[in-house]
């Protein structure tokens, strides 16, 4: 590792410490990623394996470019292009006031991100504003692919234990199986409330129940006729039929009409119901001219 | 029917296919006949039969013993292996394709996967292995196998002919897919269809059960050709390689049955790696599948607990399938 001088310790991914570097030849800044190979005992961890395996496919905008992998004794060090910040501290730091154009730049971003992930078969699984990484020009890109996967045919029973529990899906959260690209759709529906509120979550909830009452109190409890199917799934249980009494008014003040509906569409119990990233794009929100370079 | 509720639409199938082969494309070199002459051919069908004995004893995917055998016989053309270390190899490269396609609550703990797979050797080799295979490849594990190109295929016959395999009175086409696959695990141990690309073989495969099916099968092969650029001569040729492969093995097979013995290929005698699939473990296969293709009526229902589509199942070899087979293999070898 000594093409790069370590400059400062960023923070701690699923797997491993980040730091931001130097190369000693180019002067370029990059954020290395150290993944300790020594004190567990599965070889290469499987989420740095399929995170490094993916990100070598994925090379667009708004998905964070691994540049190299370097393996030396008893650690692997992946090297990231350097972001400057992630969405979560950037909200820290707007000082609750977000311009409306930003907001839909970094939507329009967000969705960009996803839609190109989705195209080439791959489920990011764990979208959050610390995973979205912004740089100093404004760009958001899609990172810590830990917990991504490759999906095909036939549909799978995948893993339910995925997803940070605010950004989690209802299906998800009643222990579905059989998901697919929905599953992003509704993290990218939440942080979106997130972005227009200036960095106050939508549903922080504290345990999954609290979570799914949240959903239900502002969405509506579903019902077998609004999803079919709902009442089969593993971890079902009943809850009280709320009644709606807060409208997209009040939950998005700052959003104008055309991103609340976009919102709505998002944010939709029934999975195969929710807008697709790529229909997301087309949505009258972004106008005729989609900000931001393409 | 361009679109089930499943999901499963025409454009997102195409879509696939198109990536797969692309992927493959770039990869093709890898097209070569063994040239590694430390491994005998004999040697590295030992060792495709034994990973596809391990990947149903941990019941893993089928796409993920596809990819395990597909990144075996990559490495055997990029490095020279003695074969006291083949062994070694094939089972890293079952822990890498596990590693990448499972959910990590499918995977066996490591100390686990070690000790059932009975590989002989420890897991720090294993580990050392895993990183001299990671660097070979260049980190590209994610590479299309026969197994991913027989789904989409499969998927395509589903999608654009539904009355084809609807006209099978007995064999739902989750079902048919399921005998189809466990035929093609059977073929990925066989070193003849090494020098065919996976799409090739996945083709070839599906063309052989077209011909059984239907009289316009020929016109319907020339559509799907057109679909996945697989050129007729390779075509014939793998499907001769693979009907007299599936041929000869029938006959193994029988005599094998006839001695009592069990179901495990008769190179590997090592292990004896436990094949006996329970019928509620036969429903689960069928079940992930028929969703897939809106057999089942509550097709968005998902209330079974974990639900494993198992390669064990679909290399599972019951004595119907034997008789399929036989009648299809004398169809084909005259």
């Amino acid at each position: 590792m000594q093409k790069y001088e370590k400059l400062e310790k960023i923070g701690e991914g699923t797997y491993g410490t980040v730091f931001k570097a130097k190369n000693r030849e180019t002067l370029e800044i990059v954020a290395l990623k150290r993944v300790r190979l020594d004190d567990d005992d599965e070889g290469v961890p499987s989420s740095a394996l399929r995170e490094i395996c993916l990100l070598k496919e994925l090379k667009h905008k708004n998905v964070v470019r691994l540049h190299d992998v370097v393996h030396s004794e008893r650690k692997l060090t992946l090297v990231f292009e350097y972001c400057d910040q992630d969405l979560k501290k950037y909200f820290d730091a707007c000082n609750g006031e977000i311009d409306a154009d930003v907001v839909r730049s970094l939507m329009c971003q967000l969705l960009r991100g996803i839609a190109f992930c989705h195209s080439n078969n791959v489920l990011h699984r764990d979208l959050k504003p610390q995973n979205l990484l912004i740089n100093k020009n404004g760009e958001l890109k899609l990172a810590d692919f830990g917990l991504a996967r490759a999906f095909g045919f036939p549909v799978r029973f995948y893993s339910a234990e995925v997803v940070t529990l605010w950004y989690r899906p209802p299906d998800v959260l009643f222990g579905a199986k059989m998901y697919s690209t929905s599953i992003d759709m509704w993290s990218a529906g939440c942080i979106f409330a997130e972005l227009a509120n200036a960095g106050r979550p939508l549903f922080p909830g504290n345990d999954d129940d609290d979570q799914l009452k949240r959903i239900f109190k502002l969405l509506g409890t579903p019902t077998e006729d609004s999803w079919p199917g709902l009442t089969q799934l593993p971890n079902y249980r009943p809850f009280p039929m709320y009644h709606v009494n807060t409208t997209w008014q009040q939950v998005v003040p700052k959003l104008n009409s055309k991103g609340r509906d976009l919102l709505q569409k998002l944010l939709v119990c029934y999975p195969p119901e929710r807008l697709s990233a790529e229909d997301s794009l087309q949505h009258p929100y972004f106008g005729d001219s989609s900000p931001g370079p393409k | 029917m361009d679109r089930l509720s499943s999901g499963l639409d025409a454009r997102r199938v195409m879509h696939m296919l198109s990536s797969n082969l692309e992927k493959e494309r770039q990869l093709s070199e890898r097209n070569i006949r063994l040239s590694n002459k430390t491994i005998t051919e004999q040697q590295r069908d030992e060792a495709a039969t034994w990973l596809t004995h391990l990947a149903a004893q941990f019941r893993f995917l089928p796409e993920t013993c596809g990819l395990a055998v597909l990144l075996m016989d990559r490495v055997l053309l990029l490095v020279k292996v003695q074969a006291k270390y083949l062994q070694c190899v094939a089972v890293t490269c079952l822990f890498l394709a596990a590693k990448s396609l499972e959910e990590d609550e499918n995977i066996p703990p490591t100390p686990d996967f070690v000790r059932k797979s009975r590989c002989g050797c420890s897991f720090s080799e294993i580990s050392r292995m895993e990183m001299v295979i990671l660097s070979k490849l260049d980190w590209n594990i994610r590479m299309p196998s026969a197994v991913d190109f027989l789904h989409t295929i499969h998927a395509v016959v589903v999608l654009h002919y539904p009355h084809l395999l609807s006209s099978l009175s007995d064999t739902s086409p989750s079902e048919h897919l399921t005998v189809v696959m466990r035929r093609l695990i059977r073929c990925l141990t066989w070193h003849g269809v090494l020098q065919f690309r996976p799409s090739t073989v996945a083709l070839a495969l599906i063309s052989l059960e077209l011909e059984q099916i239907t009289p316009g099968w020929l016109r319907l092969v020339h559509v799907l050709q057109r679909m996945t650029n697989v050129g007729s001569e390779q075509l014939m040729l793998c499907r001769e390689e693979i009907a007299g492969f599936l041929g000869q093995q029938l006959i193994t097979m029988h005599a094998y049955r006839s001695r009592k013995s069990s179901s495990s290929a008769p190179s590997s005698k090592k292990r004896k790696v436990d094949h006996s699939a329970t019928p509620a473990e036969e429903d689960n296969i069928y079940d992930g599948i028929k969703r897939l293709y809106n057999e089942d009526i509550v097709s968005v229902a998902m209330d079974k607990p974990p639900l494993r589509t198992s390669c064990s199942l679909e290399m599972h070899q019951d004595s119907e399938e034997n008789a399929k087979l036989k009648s299809q293999t004398t169809l084909l070898v005259n």
